[in-house]
């Protein structure tokens, strides 16, 4: 993954609604508000709705003439507006009780998923790689943590280590990873992770 | 957050691990929005958190198919006092017959129901006007089909279609596919889960990646009264 840095020339991109810096945007953020809100352990339907609202209301404020005043805050920006999202839809829930439940209808197929942008076939196999050259025990660690889901002291007390065993363990895989996805994309250049479409020629 | 701080303290460990405080994950949230190298790490994090649930999810599926049948061992009948086992045996009975006569034939009528020949109204909404259509449904009828007419002479990928009540709470959402082109949009809108009222149906065009489409993601509403007949006694 290439680093990102938002400036007035993205966000101008942005505003005229140039479709390439709309796409790299998308996707962008997507990930980070998949990761958001899964964090919270919230239906998908729920995460769905709020990360479409997000955008429609920060394509909003892009293209009001107050627009953005500082670019290289976008992220803040969208941040702030999927807050405000989730606390809305929150309170909603909250007021409608168990009778008025939204339900989790989904279109079948093509129907896009926010995660699925985050874990792609090809990024669980680079997963795969990686644990398969854990030990066995860091193995069974992070079955324990990410699939069995079991409490964390629990699974210290079994295996004979401590916190900050896990912290170590979980940074050394990330890491490992992040290798991997950064070789796999300088070897194969496009993906949905390249960096910013180029900035515009301007016209002198 | 300064980065330095959240490298420091191995934030994207903690934040995928769920060790932070509810607090210290917004502001960890507000960081790696902002962050690029932020988020590049809790990205990571969290492809190899969902990766790993996916593999050993696969694994545990493959060693359930993998797994024999286990051979009958022959015991010599003993006496057990009653106790415990035997207040969990009726229990477990009880729970089995509930299921066996009450709830899974329920849940076949159920989707026998779903599945079944059955006759729905079906109507066609125009763009929100000064008198919303009345749309009637028949006691029984548990499907309503809407055909929406055009705002454009575009046809878009995607539909995000949100049905919203007159208080403007959201009773039903959902993607859609798109119609073929120069199609109009259809829907089945499942009406014996609704109450009898005023809704709207906000449609938003989508991209193939579900963006919004268009400058000003406009949404186009369509209103409507939903009655239902009385049951002839």
């Amino acid at each position: 993954m290439q680093l990102e840095a938002f400036d007035a020339a993205y966000v101008d991109a942005l505003r005229s609604s140039d479709a390439e810096t709309e796409r790299h945007f998308v996707a962008y953020f997507t990930q980070l508000i998949s990761i958001k809100l899964r964090s919270g352990r919230r239906t998908r339907n729920l995460m769905e709705d709020v990360r479409q609202e997000t955008f429609l209301r920060v394509f909003r404020i892009l293209r009001s003439p107050e627009s953005v005043r500082f670019p290289e805050r976008l992220g803040a920006l969208v941040n702030s507006v999927c807050n405000n999202v989730l606390l809305e839809s929150l309170r909603a829930d909250d007021r409608h009780g168990a009778g008025t439940d939204p339900g989790d209808i989904q279109a079948p197929g093509r129907a896009p998923d926010p995660e699925q942008s985050l874990i792609t076939r090809e990024r669980t196999e680079q997963v795969q790689l990686v644990i398969d050259e854990l030990p066995a025990r860091d193995r069974q660690i992070l079955r324990a943590l990410f699939f069995e889901e079991r409490d964390k002291d629990e699974v210290c007390a079994e295996m004979g280590v401590d916190r900050d065993y896990l912290r170590v363990l979980v940074h050394r895989a990330k890491s490992q990873l992040r290798d991997r996805m950064r070789g796999r994309q300088r070897a194969w250049g496009a993906g949905p992770d390249r960096g910013r479409p180029a900035p515009r020629a301007t016209e002198s | 957050m300064q980065h330095a701080e959240a490298v420091r303290d191995g934030m994207a460990e903690r934040y995928v691990l769920g060790e932070l405080e509810e607090q210290q994950a917004l502001e960890y949230e507000a960081h790696f929005f902002d962050c690029p190298e932020c988020a590049e790490d809790v990205k990571a994090a969290a492809v190899l958190a969902g990766g790993a649930r996916e593999i050993f999810h696969a694994e545990a599926g493959q060693a359930v198919r993998r797994e024999q049948p286990r051979p009958r061992h022959t015991r010599r009948f003993g006496w057990r006092p009653m106790g415990i086992a035997a207040a969990v045996a009726v229990l477990a009975v009880g729970a089995v017959a509930y299921q066996a006569w009450v709830l899974v034939p329920g849940l076949r009528r159920e989707v026998a129901q779903v599945h079944s020949l059955q006759a729905a109204p079906w109507f066609f909404l125009s763009i929100s006007r000064a008198e919303p259509q009345v749309l009637t449904v028949a006691p029984g009828q548990r499907m309503v089909g809407l055909t929406l007419s055009r705002s454009s002479q575009q046809s878009h990928p995607f539909y995000r279609c949100r049905l919203v009540d007159s208080a403007g709470r959201t009773v039903e959402t959902a993607t859609v596919p798109g119609p073929p082109r120069g199609g109009e949009l259809q829907l089945l809108l499942p009406a014996a889960r609704i109450n009898p009222g005023a809704y709207t149906i906000e449609l938003s065009a989508l991209d193939e990646a579900g963006a919004p489409v268009g400058p000003h993601n406009d949404v186009v509403r369509y209103s409507f009264e939903l009655r239902r007949e009385e049951e002839k006694q």
